[in-house]
């Protein structure tokens, strides 16, 4: 047995590293958020002044909003499009999951830089392939300039989102219906069900932690978000794709405002880590 | 209730033809139960009349009606599975009421058959626990339940007592014959368990190898086995035999060289290869001064209370003999036996066949 010093030992590697890499930069970035700041270098304690902005900052309230929407619709999309993928997969011989597998997976391996310049392209008002589709099935009059549009613009991006996660949802719903007892489903078509019936009574509720597992985890992915808008749209037009990453992005290196920078930074991970730690309670939970 | 019948019917798993044309047919009400060993099709046979598996030949008829092609919903059967398959989100009542729910049957109704069945199997406490709260039997009463709520043609059993301990099995088995009793729903069980399947059925069917070797009633199969896999298959412990050859005078003579009597009544080939079985609970220890058939060297001695087995050597052969009595034996002692022809079987060595 070890004693609790030699226990330390063994630890303060990675704590040593932990507190280099990730708290002190944490709280670096906290204190300079209590400051105000002139051309790269501090000016002035100025206390809680720059988390006091973010009340009248309209640009902030739009972001949040928009992170809000995104976390919704990823909920609703690509998490709904895994399951009932991941359900028909889940009944086909394994060489066919296998293949469709890493299909579905594909997105997720591509870089979210690389995503948001195909999805660019994609969504192209000249030559786009969407508006090329919509031309060719007689729909021309559909066609738009996706991204640049401020009604099409947040949605198109969300379904570029949805397009890079959908494979990930898909791939863990399908291990969690692996997981489920077969004879379960059997005697749900004993007792009469149909294929919608067994998804609905069997599948789903079986699946719960996972949804919740997944839904959680998207719901954090949805405040980190940035590669892609800022690729793509790098929140215009206007404000109309524009999100907290990239709020704060621009504030600290287009506008040199370190000090609001930082405080809009805490206020991002003081909203992560609550729905981390939500996620981790209740997951624990269930 | 139903008849049940199956026509020839046919199983392959790719190349593999997992049954090989069984045909049988069970009676309105019977008991019927599958034993084999692993791998003979008996599982396979009941998940084909459940519709779980679609047979690649011959026919499947429930009450008359051919099933094939008809979905597992549509043919009026429930099941009982090894695992029980409870829906592990739902309460007992839940479960139990799963099927009507889904075919919609008044709140009332459902309600009135789950609280009889639950009454029935002594589930009435437990209606509002989830299958996790409940024991391995209680799980297993429930998965009955959930069977009888839906009052079906026809109950399938597909081993349904192997994930209980020993006692448990035996209480289970004696619920399950009762429960048959009350209902007369014709009932078709699988088993491995040749025990379970001499105490339960009306009628036992013994496969093997994707084919039926014998059906028949537990006395019929234990007293007249059509072949040698029948007869080491049913009884406890299994029939003894002796390889050897008829000769002349109804003799069996071992290949060790030991004579014993033929079965009375036997008029077999001369030179003919067989094998000579005997039940080890009808070979008897001689007692006050009768001639002894064998006297074989003692190996191993089992007591087991009620019974005592023990297990004996003589030249290549060896004889189990199991006896009600206490008397003191030990390994290495002479153990004078005398077999009763009338109760010993004699089989062609080649087919296997029993030679009548």
């Amino acid at each position: 047995m070890y004693t609790s010093r030699q226990a330390w030992m063994f630890v303060l590697p990675a704590l040593l590293l932990y507190a280099a890499f990730v708290a002190v930069p944490i709280l670096q970035v906290a204190a300079y958020s209590l400051f105000s700041w002139d051309n790269g270098s501090i000016k002035a304690f100025s206390g809680l002044a720059n988390y006091a902005r973010l009340g009248t900052d309209g640009v902030f309230w739009t972001a949040l909003g928009h992170n809000a929407i995104w976390a919704i619709l990823t909920l609703c999309f690509p998490l709904l499009i895994g399951l009932i993928l991941a359900s028909i997969l889940a009944e086909r011989s394994p060489r066919v999951v296998k293949v469709m597998s890493a299909i579905y997976f594909l997105p997720r391996t591509i870089p979210l830089v690389v995503a948001g310049i195909i999805w660019g392209w994609i969504y192209n008002p000249i030559f786009g392939l969407l508006n090329y589709v919509l031309d060719l099935v007689g729909l021309g009059s559909w066609g738009g300039a996706w991204l640049a549009e401020s009604g099409t613009a947040l949605i198109s991006l969300n379904v570029a989102g949805a397009w890079t996660f959908y494979g990930f949802c898909v791939l863990i719903y399908l291990s969690a219906i692996q997981s489920i007892d077969p004879s379960l489903y059997e005697a749900a078509s004993l007792d009469g069900a149909s294929w919608g019936q067994r998804f609905r009574f069997v599948t789903v509720p079986l699946l719960k932690s996972t949804t919740l597992f997944l839904g959680l985890y998207s719901a954090i992915e949805a405040m980190r978000f940035f590669d892609l808008v800022w690729v793509t749209t790098q929140g215009g037009p206007g404000y109309d794709t524009e999100v907290l990453t990239t709020h704060i992005y621009k504030t600290f290196f287009l506008v040199g405002d370190f000090g609001y920078a930082a405080a809009l930074s805490v206020v991002l991970l003081v909203i992560v880590l609550t729905v981390g730690g939500l996620s981790y309670r209740i997951l624990r939970q269930s | 209730m139903a008849t049940v019948s199956f026509d020839r019917t046919r199983k392959a798993f790719g190349a593999h033809e997992v049954l090989k044309g069984i045909s049988l047919d069970v009676a309105d009400g019977e008991f019927v139960i599958l034993v084999g060993p692993s791998g003979c099709g008996k599982s396979t046979l009941l998940r084909m009349l459940a519709g779980l598996e679609q047979a690649t030949g011959g026919d499947i008829r429930i009450g008359g009606r051919s099933v094939i092609g008809v979905s597992p919903k549509d043919r009026d059967i429930a099941m009982v599975f090894q695992t029980y398959a409870l829906y592990p989100h739902m309460t007992v009542s839940e479960n139990m009421g799963f099927s009507l729910r889904l075919a919609k049957a008044p709140k009332a109704q459902a309600d009135a058959r789950i609280k009889t069945a639950a009454s029935m199997l002594d589930l009435g406490q437990l209606l509002d626990r989830y299958p996790k709260e409940l024991s391995g039997g209680q799980r297993q009463r429930v998965a009955m339940g959930r069977a009888i709520v839906r009052d079906p043609k026809v109950f399938l059993f597909d081993e349904p007592l192997s994930n209980l301990d020993a006692k448990l099995r035996v209480q289970m088995r004696a619920e399950i014959k009762a429960l048959h009793q009350r209902l007369k729903t014709t009932s078709i069980y699988v088993t491995h368990d040749q025990v379970e399947a001499m105490t339960m059925a009306d009628r036992i069917v013994v496969m093997n190898g994707g084919n039926i070797e014998q059906a028949g009633t537990p006395l019929e199969l234990y007293d007249n086995p059509a072949n040698l896999f029948v007869a080491g298959f049913i009884g406890s412990p299994s029939m003894n035999f002796i390889e050897g050859i008829l000769e002349a005078g109804s003799t069996f003579r071992s290949k060790g060289g030991f004579t014993m009597p033929m079965p009375h009544g036997l008029a077999a080939k001369m030179g003919r290869e067989a094998v000579y079985g005997i039940r080890p609970e009808h070979v008897e220890i001689a007692r006050n001064g009768r001639e002894p058939t064998l006297s074989p060297t003692i190996t191993v001695v089992e007591p087991m209370g009620a019974e005592t087995l023990i297990l004996a050597e003589f030249d290549s052969d060896s004889i189990s003999v199991s006896y009600r009595g206490r008397d003191i034996f030990k390994p290495g002692d002479k153990l004078p036996i005398v077999i009763d022809p009338n109760q010993a079987h004699l089989f062609d060595k080649a087919t296997g066949e029993k030679i009548r």
